[in-house]
């Protein structure tokens, strides 16, 4: 009888419990495609910056020397080609935090670009932000 | 008294776990369905700014980036007839293929929630996903 008692109500704290469990791994899962999903929006966004920044030949070598098998990426004219396009499609008021890394090759840029992301569901006493990038590259061809 | 408890630890635990799955298990779907259109639409709108850029002409430009965006919805079985698809470019709206022109596609999605009566017609619960994407053209391409 004594055995009987103590255990009265369980079924109800067994349930309660399991939904815990379950709505835990609702918000892990959320949160997880919220972050994917924003991947996927840095991701367009860094292959427009990169498209844009392919754009930024060295004109001056090409006056000067020709241009032979390969069109030279001006390092400097990429990072402003990526702040421009950035700028123009308002970008930063989109993804606020937002920032981006350029780095050429003599004949591609890979362009990064790094957003804060508000969780959906914040884990409580979770302080640090989170951050998700998106990378893309683009190489220059010369064509005819 | 006791005799007239026994078994309702068994009514109990069922209705409470009704009562607890089932506002879970549509938050759930809700979040899915939106989840779901919110990537078929990015990824749409990045596939159809590629597309519309790399048309061989004018003319058959937005076929080509309707048809590139419907493949992407239809991967998350997202009917392309319900997505407003706007491209638009500057600084020539009229001339997008370009030289230093840049072509924006933006896509607009209305989203009715599941289990959404038909009764409630155009007043349904709905989300409304967008994105956009944002491709330059190039300056050192020839003119299409």
């Amino acid at each position: 009888m004594s055995r009987r008692t103590a255990e009265e109500g369980q079924t109800t704290l067994l349930l309660v419990g399991f939904f815990l469990v379950a709505a835990l791994l609702v918000v892990v899962v959320v949160d997880a495609s919220a972050a994917y999903l924003r991947r996927q929006h840095l991701d367009a966004l860094a292959d427009g910056a990169a498209l844009a920044a392919a754009d930024a030949i060295a004109g001056e070598r090409v006056y000067v020397g020709g241009l032979d098998q390969r069109a030279e990426i001006d390092p400097e004219l990429a990072r402003a080609h990526v702040a421009e396009h950035l700028r123009a499609i308002e970008a930063h008021r989109e993804y606020p935090g937002l920032r981006y890394h350029v780095r050429t090759t003599p004949d591609s840029v890979e362009v990064s670009v790094v957003a804060p992301l508000e969780l959906p569901f914040s884990p409580p006493g979770w302080a640090e932000q989170s951050r998700v990038t998106g990378t893309a590259a683009a190489f220059v061809q010369v064509v005819g | 008294m006791r005799r007239g408890d026994e078994g309702t630890a068994l009514v109990e635990a069922t209705w409470l776990a009704l009562l607890l799955l089932v506002p879970l298990v549509y938050v759930l779907l809700a979040v899915f369905d939106v989840q779901r259109a919110s990537y078929g639409v990015s990824g749409a709108a990045r596939a159809a700014a590629r597309a519309y850029s790399l048309a061989p002409d004018e003319g058959s430009a937005p076929a080509r980036a309707r048809a590139a965006a419907a493949v992407a919805l239809h991967d998350q079985r997202i009917d392309a007839e319900e997505v407003q698809l706007v491209v638009s470019c500057r600084p020539a709206p009229e001339n997008c293929l370009a030289p230093g022109s840049v072509i924006r596609v933006e896509l607009r999605h209305q989203l009715r929630l599941p289990l959404a009566p038909a009764a409630l017609g155009g007043n349904a619960p709905s989300f409304r996903v967008e994105a956009s994407s944002t491709v330059a053209y190039g300056t050192y391409r020839e003119d299409r």
